[in-house]
């Protein structure tokens, strides 16, 4: 509870504060020093237990309004206790002592309210004590929130950039403004539009079929460019869906990992397959990639699909929207349904 | 002649280096592979001076791929983003272009060339930081007869100490890696992996049923059937594991 050093100084305390009143007694008010040792030691025990007693029950128990009424009460029937129980005891200890027995009687109302001043500020102390103890654990707290927080937005803006994906696409740039400068050209302005369509999506911004598949188109042309021959498309986009929408998020990530699963995992020429179709009043859009079994074997998380998974049971609180299957010629399928917005 | 070898999975990053490469006459590159895989077979075919070799490729890495070739010639690496192969690269002094490859740290790099080509061994350090990385923590890659096999840990059963290698007993089989046991109890999973011995280091998904042998003296059976010895620090590292 209390650190070792409160401890040392609180002893220290309540030592030399019972010292300086067996010598008061002694010398101004001229007791024996039986009695002055008794009387000091007596009623600065129980003092110290009050204070304990106190600050243990501020520690967990603080009424919201009335504070002040309900620690001068406190105080009061503390500083009442402890003059009563002093005095009972020293004057069954000091019978025969007239003089002293006498001068219990008439400063007890004295010792009340000394007792009453001394517990009703040992109480203010810690009311004040414990609240600064609150503050700064709270400030902490935010602190931490708040790093988290700013945690949590920098590992979602790096996962946007997909620095992997960026710094690849930037070296090939590089490479083709000197082995193909015309293409080049082109190459950069699809990276700097598929960048600028990558800072604009937001999960609540729903974007046209027309639109999220060019986004689409762009990212793909990219990877084209970094995996020439390798990489065949083929996109299948009906023409009814082109008025209907989705969240802006959901698409690229599917498309991603079927480029990571497919593409990145083998060295052989690969075909990715996307089809855009209204099925059952839901955008249908499914994406087939080839994989290899024994890879996935060691991938671990599934395709890490799951984060995916999560948001679009945020969005329409329905997680069977997002399916995948793996076909016998070692085919992986990701289908994903968007209800429309009425 | 110096002989070299281009280890990337994409043409154009290869054609970069190629190109930067012109200006140097006296390298001959002898071959392009574009796999990890491919990359080990003409090492072996063409023993270069060096190779420049890229971190993520297909099927297995480029960290991967040098802990399968015996004496690995020099390597410069070319990555693009890969945090935890630059710490490597930076605490090993090994040298490394991060892409896009500027010239002038490409001829920086083919300077301090003829210095490493005289001492090609490669820093086991490196692969041991490289290893950290997370992209390593769920599968094991090993040669067995000429043949690469690629072990996810789930499959492992238990690692043996066994000499200077350790041995993988496996759902196909047993394998054996040089490596020591501390550094697989250091790169795996340490709830999914534990030290129960000096000399095993066990799956905790195998076990089935640990026994008292004698007096403070534990056996662990797993699902394979096999018995294995439970040293006392070794108990204690289970009981924690298991939450008993």
């Amino acid at each position: 509870m209390l650190t070792r050093k409160a401890q040392k100084t609180a002893a220290l305390l309540y030592l030399s504060w019972t010292v300086a009143f067996i010598l008061l007694f002694f010398y101004t008010l001229n007791f024996s020093w039986p009695e002055s040792i008794a009387d000091s030691l007596i009623t600065n025990t129980l003092l110290a237990f009050s204070c304990i007693v106190i600050s243990t029950v501020l520690r967990f128990y603080q009424p919201k309004d009335e504070i002040t009424l309900f620690v001068l009460i406190l105080a009061a029937v503390l500083a009442v206790l402890i003059a009563f129980v002093s005095k009972f005891l020293l004057s069954h200890l000091f019978l025969n002592d007239h003089t002293y027995v006498n001068f219990l009687g008439f400063s007890l109302i004295f010792r009340v309210i000394v007792l009453f001043v001394f517990l009703a500020w040992c109480a203010f102390a810690n009311v004040l004590w414990y609240r600064l103890e609150e503050q700064s654990e709270m400030k902490e707290r935010l602190f931490n929130a708040q790093n988290l927080a700013k945690e949590a937005e920098l590992n979602k803006l790096r996962h946007q950039l997909q620095p992997h994906f960026l710094f690849n696409s930037l070296n090939s740039v590089y490479a083709l403004t000197i082995v193909n400068p015309k293409e080049a050209g082109t190459m950069i302005t699809k990276l700097a539009s598929f960048l600028r369509g990558t800072l604009k999506r937001d999960d609540e911004v729903w974007v046209s079929v027309a639109e999220e598949m060019e986004y689409i188109q762009l990212y793909l042309d990219i990877e084209k460019v970094r995996f020439s021959h390798r990489l065949n498309l083929d996109i299948n986009i009906d023409e009814d869906t082109m008025g209907l929408s989705l969240p802006g998020t959901l698409l690229q990530p599917i498309v991603e990992n079927a480029i990571k699963f497919g593409l990145y995992n083998t060295s052989a020429a690969i075909l990715i397959s996307i089809f855009v179709k209204v099925k059952d009043n839901l955008l249908e859009i499914s994406v087939e990639n080839p994989y290899d079994p024994e890879m996935k074997a060691t991938g671990g998380t599934g395709f890490g699909l799951s984060a995916i998974r999560r948001r679009l049971y945020l969005l329409f609180a329905d997680s069977t929207l997002l399916q995948t299957s793996a076909t016998k010629e070692n085919k992986y399928i990701t289908t994903l349904k968007i209800p429309q917005k009425i | 002649m110096i002989r070299t070898i281009l280890i990337d999975d994409e043409p154009l990053a290869r054609d970069i280096v190629k190109h930067y490469l012109s200006n140097f006459p006296e390298v001959e590159i002898v071959a392009e592979c574009s796999d990890g895989f491919e990359g080990i077979k003409a090492i072996t075919q063409f023993r270069p001076d060096f190779i420049f070799l890229d971190i993520q490729m297909p099927k297995i890495n480029g960290f991967e791929m040098l802990e399968l070739v015996e004496n690995p010639p020099a390597v410069i690496f070319t990555t693009a983003f890969d945090e935890f192969a630059i710490k490597a690269f930076e605490v090993n002094a090994v040298d490394y272009l991060l892409k896009p490859i500027e010239q002038e740290r490409f001829e920086q790099a083919m300077q301090r060339l003829p210095a490493k080509l005289k001492q090609p061994e490669m820093t086991t350090e490196l692969l041991e930081t490289a290893s950290l990385s997370p992209a390593q923590h769920n599968r094991v890659v090993v040669k067995s007869n000429g043949v690469i096999k690629i072990i996810a840990v789930a499959d492992i059963h238990y690692f043996e100490a066994d000499d200077d290698h350790v041995k993988l007993s496996t759902t196909d089989g047993i394998f054996y890696k040089n490596k020591t046991m501390s550094f697989f109890e250091k790169t795996l999973d340490q709830e999914q992996f534990i030290r129960i011995h000096r000399s095993y280091l066990i799956n905790l998904g195998q076990v089935t049923k640990i026994e008292l042998k004698e007096k403070d003296s534990y056996i662990v059976l797993l699902k394979s059937d096999i018995w294995l010895p439970v040293s006392k620090t070794g108990y204690v590292k289970l009981k924690a594991a298991l939450g008993l």
